[in-house]
């Protein structure tokens, strides 16, 4: 067994380029599979980890509503179920204004809370890494970001703007930028203790929010009901959806899957031909062993024996491989404000065991062709190195195999029903890609017929003898399918992230405004007759918003459903309404309608002057479909009814939103600092839209940078897998390299052969791979709209002409070491020594 | 006669390993145009090295190899293949076809290579498919054809620029002795109907009764020269 072993090793170190391939391959399909796999659970963990920045490590909250009696709350109802909770925090929070030496005004939320309920719920660690033995009266925890810019020490004293006064607290501890003390560019926190905060709007021992933790025994939805019970008047939710989180790290984890799948196709895809030469190479010993009587199994066994040695080293630096891609997608998930050492990668031993296990499936089954056909051949064939490789296929039955599947890709999708369209459509590209794999040779016969004609008008007969070569060439054609994966990989990212990208841009271009407002409660209509007031301000319009509504009897909920007063929304807001804006306010104002966006059309399967009706508020609605709009706000899950009937069905006064208009030559950032500062105690978040713009921006192309760590992978794999694969080629080529220039072909007409070669596979390759690509682009909405995202993606043919160039620029370089070496090749060696 | 080949103290010298292995020693050897000269001796003796030397495709380690004239080993790497490509045809022993190409296209080769038009040489072609008797299978790739219709192909290669001299290494070595004949009787008629020079290496001393000259090498040397 251990001369088994080390017989096995040997060989495995013979070749270490091919090992390097074969090992890198295993480790990037280990590696993207892993990855992909636990995704999921990391970026719903870095959801999470951003979520509790404000509520630590509480599952729920309860504070006043529109019908509470009191804007104060109580704990004792909450410790009637005591046994079914950790903990019971109460807190007050308020807002205060620093005002440096210099002038500079800084806002401040202030969160009052005793300071060992603070550690239980969002724990602060200190720069002088001291314990906090007291805190109360005047006193202030400040982090340590805002204390470096207002150059404030511990011991020392800070004024803050409170209410109307001045009031003076001693900082007795600078926290480290963690938790609260995490700066998000939004809100800069300071601790006080409670009854501090309180004292300053005459209350003593109340609560504006409760912080709760369930005992881990108890089931958060069940205490959530007993809550809702006992607090009765009160707002009881759960502080983090999980399930949210999760369901937007599932749709990114299922796009990292169908990638991780290609990356897998193009990896068996090398260690299957890697394998080929392999066996082909283990001629002699095989022969050798099966000579002296070893049988068909253990030679079977000694080749697989081969491949699962790479599997193993594969998986052992796939595993690290993976570890650090799935680092680097957290590191990406998170936002720029969280520091990086607060982020920690999420995953379960059974994900690591899938991708060990797949991993060893792949390099097997990539391998068991190849070695099946070598042990099926007679011994003496083997002794006599007369095994075939390589026969004539049915070439045809290939063909009629990739023309139907790419049929099926094209049929399918269309009448497939939307629950399974996720899956199917994720296959199907999969499906795409291995039909057009199967067309490379009929594609490049084709083509190779067009590319003669055209490289002997360009280069001559030298042309026209390297576009023939492409026939019937195997390795050529692998190069073609491993470009053609390599570039259809990078296409969908560029192609997916591009349109995405545009439709945000988009969809800014949809607002006919310059500022958004985004509040709690507090923006109502004395706050926009102040706005309206105000000599730099032109118009606002403010609209009531809620969200995820359900629709009876539909299992379909409206993201997003607003009140508007049509007559000026429409002066905010560029839709694409099918009614004219005098139909629209006539509509919307006679009685319950509701104008559903071309993608809620869909959703709700439902025609014009169709009944839905909606919970809200726990009441049942029914409002009639008046019309559609085009519109890409919320992805374009977005409906709008009147004003007046969203007010009287969820008893909302406040607006969520209010849109604002510069008045002539003003700047929006202007105007967004003016009301920062006069507007200080209001819980609202303001911000120009061209800031908003440029922010969703940053967050997808954060997003984008993650798939395109996985198109990066498979463009290292398709480039060394294209490198190997020509010098594959020029090893099995060189005897008729030599024979053609024993007949008078030239070192000058060699290289320029082996590099017109290579164009025309670039040229090849990029077709195909604009195939595969164009089926994918066509895929990709079905895909999106099974996630709820509605969305075209147009073919960018710039994009494509783009990557057509860079394929044959990656073939050209790779086969500049092959040119060099067929021009200077010994033609004598070539001919008489295979 | 004119002189076609002419070799001049040739020697060449292989390493194996760190030993040097003289392969041929001082061998000076004439050919006239128009001969048919069969090179024989034992496996290792140089024949094959002595016939290479001369086709261009090896280096000598010293001495002259002279083609019409020209001075082989001093050729540059253009003018060695223009050389090859026009003044000699060789007929390997494993016909060396490109598999990828029809026998037209094969044939083909050394014009496409000297950029030549192929519609200029369809006459050509015929003529030549006509001397092998592989007309009826122009279109058709190596791998559809026997071993003696890959090597009348090897020939028509060899002979279609109309180069004086064919140089042939085991011509019949891969075929059966039925086969092996036709494939002598096509290079005699050659060499008589074309005056082409054929200078070929052979085990089979019937093959080299086609010849007019027979040349034994041994240890690298010239052991007898005769004619016949």
């Amino acid at each position: 067994m251990n001369f088994v072993l080390k017989l096995l090793i040997k060989n495995i170190f013979e070749k270490k380029f091919r090992t390097f391939l074969i090992i890198f391959s295993a480790a990037a399909a280990c590696a993207l599979i892993f990855a992909a796999i636990a995704s999921s659970s990391t970026i719903t963990n870095v959801y999470i980890q951003q979520m509790k920045k404000y509520t630590g490590s509480a599952d729920i909250i309860v504070y006043p509503g529109s019908d509470s009696t009191s804007p104060y709350i109580k704990t004792k109802e909450a410790q009637q179920i005591q046994d079914k909770l950790d903990y019971v925090i109460g807190c007050f929070e308020s807002e205060g204004s620093y005002e440096s030496d210099t002038g500079n005004k800084e806002k401040l939320a202030l969160f009052g809370c005793e300071f060992e309920d603070l550690q239980r719920l969002n724990p602060v660690y200190f720069i002088d890494n001291k314990e906090l033995t007291n805190f109360y009266g005047r006193e202030i925890i400040i982090g340590k970001d805002f204390a470096e810019r207002a150059d404030l020490h511990k011991g020392e004293y800070i004024y803050l703007n409170i209410n109307g006064n001045k009031h003076k607290y001693k900082i007795v501890g600078i926290a480290q930028p963690q938790g609260l003390f995490a700066e998000d560019g939004f809100t800069v926190y300071a601790v006080m203790p409670k009854d501090t905060l309180s004292q300053l709007y005459g209350q003593k021992g109340v609560n504006q929010m409760l912080y709760i933790k369930t005992n881990e025994e108890f089931s958060k939805s069940a205490v959530i009901e007993s809550l809702t019970e006992l607090y009765n008047r009160y707002e009881v939710d759960e502080t983090i959806s999980e399930e949210e989180a999760m369901e937007m790290a599932s749709m990114l984890s299922a796009i990292f899957m169908v990638m991780a799948v290609m990356v897998c196709l193009m990896s068996i895809f090398i260690i299957f031909t890697s394998f080929k030469v392999i066996t082909m190479e283990r001629f002699p010993v095989v022969g050798t062993l099966r000579s002296i009587g070893a049988t068909r199994l253990t030679t079977k066994f000694f080749l697989l024996g081969e491949s699962f040695l790479y599997a193993i080293f594969g998986t052992i630096f796939g595993c690290v491989l993976g570890y650090g891609v799935l680092y680097l997608i957290a590191q990406l998930s998170k936002s720029p404000w969280m520091p990086p050492t607060s982020i920690s990668v999420e995953f379960e031993p059974t994900t690591l065991l899938i991708a060990i296990i797949l991993t060893i499936v792949v390099c097997i089954l990539s391998s068991l062709i190849p070695i099946n056909k070598l042990s099926k051949t007679p011994v003496k064939e083997i002794i006599l190195n007369e095994i075939k490789w390589g026969k004539e296929k049915k070439g045809w039955v290939r063909t009629i195999i990739g023309i139907v599947m790419v049929t099926g890709v094209v049929c399918i999708p269309p009448i497939c029903p939307k629950e399974y369209l996720g899956l199917a459509s994720g296959l199907l590209i999969i499906f795409s890609l291995l039909g057009v794999i199967l067309l490379v040779p009929f594609i490049t016969k084709v083509l190779g017929k067009i590319l003669e004609r055209l490289f002997i008008r360009l280069f001559g007969n030298i042309g026209f003898l390297a576009a023939k070569n492409l026939n019937n060439n195997k390795s050529e054609m692998n190069n073609i399918s491993l470009l053609a994966v390599g570039m259809t990989v990078i296409l969908i990212v560029s192609m997916l992230s591009g349109n995405i990208v545009a439709e945000v841009l988009d969809f800014y271009s949809d607002c006919k405004f310059d500022i958004f407002v985004v509040g709690g409660n507090e923006m109502d209509r004395d706050f926009s007759s102040q706005l309206s007031r105000s000599r730099l301000i032109g118009d606002v319009h403010g609209v009531y918003q809620t969200s995820s509504v359900e629709v009876v009897n539909k299992n379909e909920k409206i993201a997003l459903l607003a009140g508007i007063d049509a007559n000026k929304f429409l002066d905010f807001w560029d839709f694409r309404f099918e009614l004219s804006r005098e139909e629209i306010n006539e509509a919307l104002n006679k009685e319950r309608v509701i104008l559903l966006s071309n993608v809620l059309k869909e959703k709700l399967s439902v025609q014009k002057n169709d009944v839905i009706t909606l919970k809200l508020s726990d009441r049942e609605k029914s409002y009639r479909v008046g019309g559609f709009f085009n519109c890409l706000r919320n992805m374009g899950n977005y409906a709008l009814v009147s004003e007046k009937f969203f007010k009287l069905d969820t008893g909302k006064n406040s607006y969520s939103e209010m849109y604002i208009k510069v008045s002539n030559g003003v700047e929006g950032d202007k105007v967004v600092d003016f009301i920062k500062n006069d507007y200080q105690r209001m819980d609202i978040f303001i911000e120009t839209v061209k800031d908003i713009q440029a922010m969703d921006e940053e967050s997808f192309t954060n997003i984008f940078n993650m798939l395109k760590i996985f198109s990066l992978f498979a463009m290292l794999i398709g480039i060394i897998g294209i490198v190997n694969n020509l010098l594959v080629s020029f090893i099995q080529r060189r005897r008729y390299i030599a024979v053609q220039k024993s007949v008078g072909m030239s070192r000058k007409q060699t290289a320029s052969m082996v590099l017109l070669e290579a164009i025309s596979s670039g040229l090849i390759g990029g077709a195909v791979g604009g195939l595969a690509s164009a089926l994918s682009t066509y895929l990709l909405p079905y895909f999106m709209t099974s996630i709820d995202m509605y969305m075209d993606i147009p073919f960018r043919y710039d994009m494509a002409a783009i990557a057509v160039g860079c394929g044959i620029i990656v073939m050209l370089v790779a086969s500049v070491s092959p040119a060099l070496k067929s021009s200077k090749l010994n033609i004598i060696e070539a001919i008489k020594f295979e | 006669m004119s002189v076609v080949i002419e070799t001049e103290q040739l020697n060449k010298t292989y390493k194996l390993g760190s030993v040097d292995v003289e392969v041929l020693k001082d061998v000076n050897i004439a050919i006239n145009k128009g001969e048919f000269v069969s090179i024989m001796g034992p496996s290792g003796s140089g024949k094959s090295t002595l016939l290479y030397l001369i086709g261009g495709l090896d280096k000598p380690t010293s001495g002259n190899v002279k083609v019409n004239g020209k001075n082989v080993a001093k050729l540059k790497d253009k003018d060695e293949s223009i050389m090859r490509r026009r003044d000699i045809g060789f007929v390997f022993q494993f016909y060396n076809l490109i598999p990828n190409l029809n026998v037209e296209e094969n044939i083909l080769m050394p014009v496409l290579l000297d950029g030549g038009k192929i519609k200029k040489y369809r006459a050509r072609l015929d003529e030549i498919l006509n001397i092998v008797g592989l007309e009826d299978r122009r279109h058709h790739t190596p791998r559809e054809l026997s071993g003696g219709q890959q090597q009348r192909v090897a020939i028509a290669r060899g002979l279609i620029n109309n180069p004086e001299i064919i140089l042939a290494d085991e011509p019949i070595g891969n075929l059966d002795s039925k086969t092996g004949c036709e494939i002598m009787q096509l290079l005699k008629r050659i060499n008589k109907s074309e005056g082409t020079t054929i200078v070929q290496v052979t085990h089979s001393s019937e093959s080299a009764d086609y010849g007019n000259r027979v040349i034994h090498v041994r240890d690298g040397r010239i052991e007898t020269d005769e004619y016949k």
